[in-house]
Formats: C-alpha cells, structure tokens, sequence
C-alpha cells in the first residue's frame, strides 16, 4: 500500500502530539476563557476532538487507497510491513 | 441500601456476563480463554479496550488528582488520544505479527521477532511485574470502595483481600468474552452515572451552573485551573505534563495486556477504526474533573485525606444513599473488570513464557491450570504490594507506565528499524531498568528538573540500544517495498 499512499502521511499522527503537548505551555498562560472553561482545560478539550479527526482522515485516506487497489487484501492494514519486520528478524535467529 | 445495591449491580453484572460468554464459546484452549478466539470485531473490540482505558484510575484517581492539585488532571485528557494516535500505527502491526505467527503473549512476539528465548523471559517476567503493579492501582481502589460501602470500619487488610477474591472469581469463571461483556455494562453505568453527577454537583455545591462552578472553584483556590496547580512544590508543572503524557501514550499498548488484545480483533480495520473513536471516550474526563472541582468546594473531607476516595466521600456526603450504592457497585465493576484482565495477561504470560521453556511437554489443558494457578500467585503479591503503603492511583499508575515503558524500544524498534536484535533490547532493559531504579542518581535527575522519570530512563534505554544495534548487528541491504 506504501505505491499509493506516502509515508508522509504518518506526519497526521504527530499533529496531535504538537496541539495537546507542545502547545500546552503556551496554552497554560492564556487569560481567556472559551465558553466559561479555563483556557489551558479547553485547548486539551479541543485537542481530544482534533486527535480524532486527524485519525479519522487518515483512516479515510488508507481505506480509499486499499478500495482503489483490489489485490491489497483489504482488512490487513499494515500487515504487509509487519510481515517482512518478523521475517527479518527470525532469519537472523 | 448502599450495600445491597453494590452487592446488586456488581453480581448482576458478573452472571450476565457469565452467561454472554458461555453462549459464545466455552474456554477450552489458551488462545480462546485469552485473545477470545482471535474474532473480536469492531463493538466488542471498542468496549474491551475503552474498558481498560476507562478504571478507577480514570474515575477515581483523576477526580481525587483534580480534588488535590487542580490542573495536573489534565494529564488525563491528553492521555488516550495521544496513545489512540500511537496506537493507530502500532496496534494493526502487532496484530499482523500475532495472527502470522500465532502469537498469543507479548514475550511471545520478542521471540519470534529477536529468535531469543532467554529475552522472551525476561520481557515476561518484565511484563508480569508491570502488571502486578497495575493490578494494585485496582485493588486499592477496591478497597476504598468497599471500605466505604461496607459503611462500618472494615480492615484494609479485609478489604483488600476480599477485593483480590473477587476479581480471582471474575477471572476463574469467565475469560475474555465475559469481561468484554462486563466492560461494557460498566461503561454505560459509569456514562450515566458521570453525566447524572454533573447535571447536579452545582446544585449540591451552590453554583448556578457548571460554569459557575468553575468559577468559583478558581475564586476560592487560586491557581487551580492552570498549572502548575495547587500545590506548585509538588513540580506538577508543564514539564512534568508533556513528559507524563509522552511516557503514558507510549506505554500504552506496551502493557502486556493491552499488547494481548491486539490479537484478540477480527482485523486490521477493527483495530484502526477503534483508534478513531478512543480519543472522544476521554471527553467525559471533563466531567470528572468537574466533580473533584464540586468536592473541593463542597469543602469534602476524605478519611485519612486519602485523595483516591475524595469523589466516593463528596457523592456520600452529598447525595443520597441509593445514589452512593450505584456509584459504588459500578466502580467496583471499574476495579473488577480491568483487574481481572490483568491477572488474566498475567497467567497466560507465565504459563506461556516462563513456564513451558521449563516444561515444554505441558498439555494445553495443564498450560491453562497453570496458567489460573499463576493468576492466584500474582493477585497475592499484589495485594501485598496494596497492604504496603496508600498512594494516589495517578502516582501508581504513573509508576506502572514507568516500568512498561522499558519494553517500549523493544516493540517500537522491532517496526522501524531492522537492524534491532536481541542484544540491543536486552542492553537497553538493563541501564533502562538501572536508570529508573538505582537510588543515588541524583545528579542525573537534576538535570531533568520535574521530568517523568519513566520517560528519562526510557530515553537511555533506547539510546543504549541503538549503541549496542550498531556495534553488533550487520549493516542489511534494504529490502525492496
């Protein structure tokens, strides 16, 4: 699945690391209070949905690529990858 | 009342899901009674997992961290999304690995993928230990529970073995079916109970409305909103945040339990699809930190100030009894299930990895006595560990990511980066393990002022493992695809 799909799209994954983690410390010195709820407690809130839909686009992105390609085995996910990482390691046995 | 509703809900909950996983299958085999056969799709698979996410840790130890430090709680809002994001890559990975090379434990896919049986074992036992401590957070939050629903002093002792006995019976008489069944009982009754909770803590406590409450929690306790919290000498700062969340989201599927499950779906898909919904289950941590705001204001003294029964003393204070039996008999539940799938990890870890190297002609009929057998064991020791000493659940739970995480390189390494072997992992384990443990390493520490330790000893295991990969292994070519 690697052909159709670049392994940039992995980057979706660490977006909400950058929004609940390396924002955070900029978030704890916000005044302001979205709908009545402390800052920094909001932008966690906020950061709980935007993980999802970042995941969410990325599921909808590798599923549109396993329909597009028929003979990908759709349901392995990854399994292909995973396959060849265990191989190498039990030929080094 | 209070008794008799706990003593409901919890047995109710135990025969439902005893009846649900006999119509199911009947546990012959290790791989049944443990990853349920391998065909759990997508529903079952969500509950099973929310439903580890989802215990007294969560409950009772985030409400009593937002009852005693304010902010620091947050920690549990970046907690699950951060460890969904991870595990959206890793879980389909491990799944593929399992179902390839009928792997059932963790050590199991060590040995496959390193080919060292000695490293398997010591990843079990590493595995086991974790557990046993994660089993703890369980049963001293069970014991808090049944101290209060018992409502007459009862030993800590008492209450903490009858709690080990309970989640032993849960593990004896069902398997992983039954608890998936059982977690999702609990999580409907914990929704409902949270948001009941909610619509009414301002009332309880004065406030005009949630809002409100906020408010005045923040007038009456400055600082508690943001962090470092109420109490800044506890080093619950932004630094402690980012690297506690970092080390929790990275250690989560690494719990041997959690790796386990892994196995247990139906497929890749399954796995993947429940990573987009796993974040949106922690949204209801707001109103749990909500409801340790209502117990600080509503002035809740819980005995001995033990902060894991600050939410159980503020819903007995302020509610009515029938209300308290509810709450209670789910949070068992909370404790039980989990608990139970813990001690269950444990056991098929033992009999699997520890046990057959030594006896390799054991039966799959005495690979599954031993394995219950090993489960009695290791809810002992934990409950030893539990009669030790009280702590908060967060700090316990903190501590039990900690130790996973030396596992972590190991499985992550195992994906990225073929060049990994076995004596890599192993070297890593040892100056990990030496990091986190070894008293009078002061000097370190303070250059990594209120950093989460777990995270700091994780770096110098990968670290070290990536010294020893490079000098040992041979340079592969890379592989086409």
């Amino acid at each position: 699945m690697g052909g159709r799909l670049s392994r940039w799209r992995y980057l979706l994954l660490a977006l909400p690391f950058l929004w609940q983690l390396g924002l955070a410390p900029w978030a704890n010195g916000v005044a302001a209070r979205p709908l009545g709820i402390p800052f920094a407690m909001f932008w966690q809130i906020a950061g709980i949905v935007f993980a999802s839909a970042c995941i969410a686009l990325l599921y909808w992105m590798e599923r549109r690529a396993a329909r597009d390609g028929a003979d990908d085995g759709a349901g392995d996910g990854e399994g292909s990858g995973a396959n060849a990482g265990m191989g190498d390691g039990a030929g080094g046995r | 009342m209070i008794l008799a509703l706990t003593v409901a809900i919890v047995v109710g909950t135990m025969l439902g899901a005893l009846l649900y996983g006999k119509r199911q299958a009947r546990a012959q085999t290790v791989t049944e009674w443990a990853v349920g056969g391998r065909r759990m799709g997508t529903l079952i698979f969500w509950f099973l997992n929310a439903g580890e996410i989802y215990t007294t840790f969560a409950v009772l130890g985030i409400s009593g961290y937002a009852w005693a430090y304010g902010a620091p709680a947050y920690l549990a809002f970046c907690s699950v999304s951060l460890a969904a994001a991870i595990g959206y890559w890793l879980t389909p990975l491990i799944w593929a690995a399992g179902r390839d090379r009928g792997l059932i434990t963790q050590a199991d896919f060590f040995d496959a993928r390193y080919g060292s049986r000695a490293l398997s074992v010591v990843v079990a036992v590493a595995g086991i230990a974790a557990l046993v401590i994660y089993v703890q957070i369980q049963l001293t939050a069970l014991s808090v529970i049944l101290q209060l629903s018992l409502g007459r002093p009862v030993s800590m002792m008492t209450s903490t073995i009858a709690a080990a006995a309970m989640m032993l019976a849960f593990v004896f008489f069902a398997g992983l079916r039954s608890a998936a069944f059982a977690a999702g009982v609990k999580d409907v009754l914990m929704l409902v109970i949270v948001v009941a909770l909610s619509a009414t803590v301002a009332d309880k406590v004065g406030a005009a409305s949630i809002i409100d409450l906020l408010h005045r929690a923040e007038a009456t306790h400055p600082g508690l909103t943001s962090l470092p919290g109420l109490q800044p000498e506890a080093g619950l700062d932004t630094t402690w945040l980012i690297t506690s969340a970092l080390n929790v989201a990275l250690g989560t599927y690494i719990f041997p339990h959690m790796f386990q499950l892994c196995y247990a779906a139906k497929d890749g898909w399954t796995i993947k699809r429940n990573a987009i919904f796993q974040p949106l289950y922690s949204l209801s941590f707001f109103f749990i930190i909500l409801l340790g705001f209502g117990a600080l204001l509503a002035q809740v003294q819980p005995p001995d100030g033990d902060l894991n029964a600050a939410l159980l003393q503020f819903v007995a204070d302020s509610y009515p009894a029938w209300a308290v039996g509810v709450l209670a008999g789910t949070a068992c539940l909370l404790a039980l299930v989990p608990g139970s799938v813990l001690l269950l990890a444990a056991g098929s870890i033992f009999s699997r990895n520890v046990l057959l190297p030594l006896r390799p002609a054991m039966s799959e009929k005495g690979a599954l006595v031993a394995s219950r057998a090993a489960t009695v064991g290791f809810a002992a020791i934990a409950v030893y560990l539990t009669l030790g000493g009280s702590r908060s659940l967060v700090d316990i739970g903190l501590m039990a990511y900690s130790s996973i995480g030396m596992l972590a390189p190991g499985v992550f390494l195992a994906f990225l980066w073929r060049r990994t072997n076995a004596a890599g992992v192993t070297a890593g384990l040892v100056v990990g393990y030496a990091v986190l443990l070894l008293p009078g390493l002061d000097g370190l520490w303070a250059f990594f002022p209120n950093w989460e330790k777990g995270l700091v000893a994780m770096a110098a295991n990968a670290l070290t493992l990536a010294a020893v990969v490079l000098a040992t292994a041979p340079r592969v070519a890379r592989a086409a695809g």
